[in-house]
């Protein structure tokens, strides 16, 4: 055991990282602007529109991750007829699979924060004359994502360790390259870095999370 | 000259009609006080002028243009204009906990009403001034009382200039040893000539302020006149005995 086995197999397990934080990033910033229209959607008035974003919320949240990403990734592809036109990359079916479970969850956390806005809120905004689309942007969603900050911190850091998913539809990730160094060596080393890498990266992401709770404190 | 005209207004919240008939008239700078016991439809009555409640039946006209006409209402246009004259202070103040105290008072002038940014900082800093807070202009609502707060709601009512200010129940969310605080500064309205419609239980402060009482009882109006008929020469035993029980 020497530095130089260390650094020889950290260096592709950290280029195996690199995808994990690709599709942490990728998931994050698509999955809480679409979750947040699926927030929209559930707590709207037509029937319809609120029916199909509570459907889409309970199947998302009621079935396995890795069976959604199974089938965007293998399953899409054996659809007859079409099936050959939606051959995605397994990385895009991953991303894709990533962003539309998570803003199911997204969706369900925002629509908690909505509801524990006062309805003094809106009646102080509305004798102001704001617009409805004056009081969302300037007075609800600032409260509702304060209020939701907390769970969102929490989903995030689940969501950095489902990246470990990526190994189930073969895109080469972090655990890819420990399990492949494993088996070579005859170690567990690899499994403990891996371990370490992923530590590392949740406590940036707390870290970064607990700054914002006191950016956003509005103390 | 009255500025707010109700005519027979109507309003039920499923079977249970909690406004019965309610006409009434305020004339500019009068200030009425709205008294009567819990549940009696005082809040109600107050939070249909500023269409925060929809009447059933009868008409509201402020300043001469229909809110509502024989029940039906104005296009959403011309209701958001007509109560664009009216301003309201909450009994649980409301203030955005987003927005630090100067920002509560600025953003309706600015994002409402597109004032410039010279003439409303002028003007909140003139009315922080005025409810003694101008040190508190930079913290958030949470780091102050309930009397501050309230303090803080009337002078965010007051940036949009309105002509008519409703308070509902101003003093009801605060301890008592606050209330004097916030009472002073409707006071000093009141002698601006501020036209008020203020919704109280506060019956020392309502006979000192007040050009007007209303008396409401079980969703009626049952007496209307000046403070001093109201108060030294009630008419109806119902009345009398709502103020012997207050004092």
């Amino acid at each position: 055991m020497n530095i130089d086995y260390l650094i020889n197999i950290t260096i592709p397990m950290l280029e195996g990282a690199k995808m994990t934080v690709l599709l942490f990033f990728i998931a994050i910033i698509l999955s809480i602007p679409l979750g947040f229209v699926f927030t929209l959607m559930a707590i709207s008035k037509n029937i319809v529109v609120a029916s199909i974003a509570k459907g889409y919320i309970y199947v998302m949240r009621g079935t396995p991750l890795l069976l959604q990403l199974l089938f965007l990734a293998f399953g899409l592809p054996m659809i007859p007829v079409v099936g050959e036109y939606i051959v995605m990359d397994r990385f895009v079916a991953a991303s894709l699979g990533f962003t539309l479970n998570y803003a199911a969850y997204f969706a369900e956390i925002f629509r908690g924060g909505l509801l524990a806005i006062a309805k003094g809120q809106y009646e102080a905004a509305q004798v102001l004359g704001f617009s409805k689309f004056q009081t969302t942007t300037k007075i609800i969603l600032p409260q509702m994502f304060r209020i939701a900050l907390p769970a969102v911190s929490n989903e995030s850091i689940t969501l950095i360790k489902d990246t470990a998913l990526l190994y189930a539809v073969a895109v080469p990730e972090l655990l890819h390259f420990a399990q492949t160094a494993v088996n070579r060596d005859f170690t567990i080393i690899p499994f403990f870095i891996a371990g370490l890498i992923f530590l590392i990266m949740t406590l940036v992401l707390t870290g970064f999370f607990k700054w914002l709770e006191s950016k956003l404190k509005f103390e | 000259m009255s500025i707010i005209h109700v005519s027979n207004i109507k309003k039920s919240f499923g079977n249970i009609e909690v406004l019965k008939n309610i006409s009434f008239e305020v004339n500019k700078q009068e200030v009425v006080a709205v008294i009567g016991p819990s549940g009696s439809g005082k809040s109600t009555m107050l939070r249909s002028l500023i269409n925060l409640e929809r009447v059933d039946n009868g008409d509201i006209r402020i300043n001469g243009d229909y809110l509502v006409k024989n029940g039906k209402y104005s296009n959403s246009q011309d209701v958001k204009k007509i109560t664009r004259n009216m301003g309201m202070v909450f009994q649980h103040f409301n203030l955005f906990p987003n927005l630090t105290v100067i920002e509560n008072l600025e953003i309706a002038p600015k994002v409402v009403a597109g004032k410039g940014i010279t003439d409303v900082h002028n003007k909140s800093m003139e009315l922080l001034e005025k409810i003694g807070l101008t040190d508190k202009k930079d913290v958030y609502p949470s780091k102050l009382s309930g009397g501050q707060k309230q303090r803080v709601a009337i002078a965010r009512a007051l940036m949009m200039e309105p002509e008519i200010l409703l308070f509902d129940e101003p003093t009801s969310a605060l301890d008592p040893e606050l209330t004097g605080e916030v009472l002073k500064v409707i006071k000093l309205l009141a002698e601006e000539r501020m036209t008020m419609i203020i919704v109280t239980h506060e019956m020392e402060f309502a006979k000192e302020v007040a050009n007007k009482i209303i008396f409401m009882d079980n969703g009626y109006i049952l007496e209307n006149g000046s403070t001093e008929q109201l108060f030294d020469n009630p008419q109806l035993d119902r009345t009398k005995a709502f103020l012997n029980k207050q004092y």
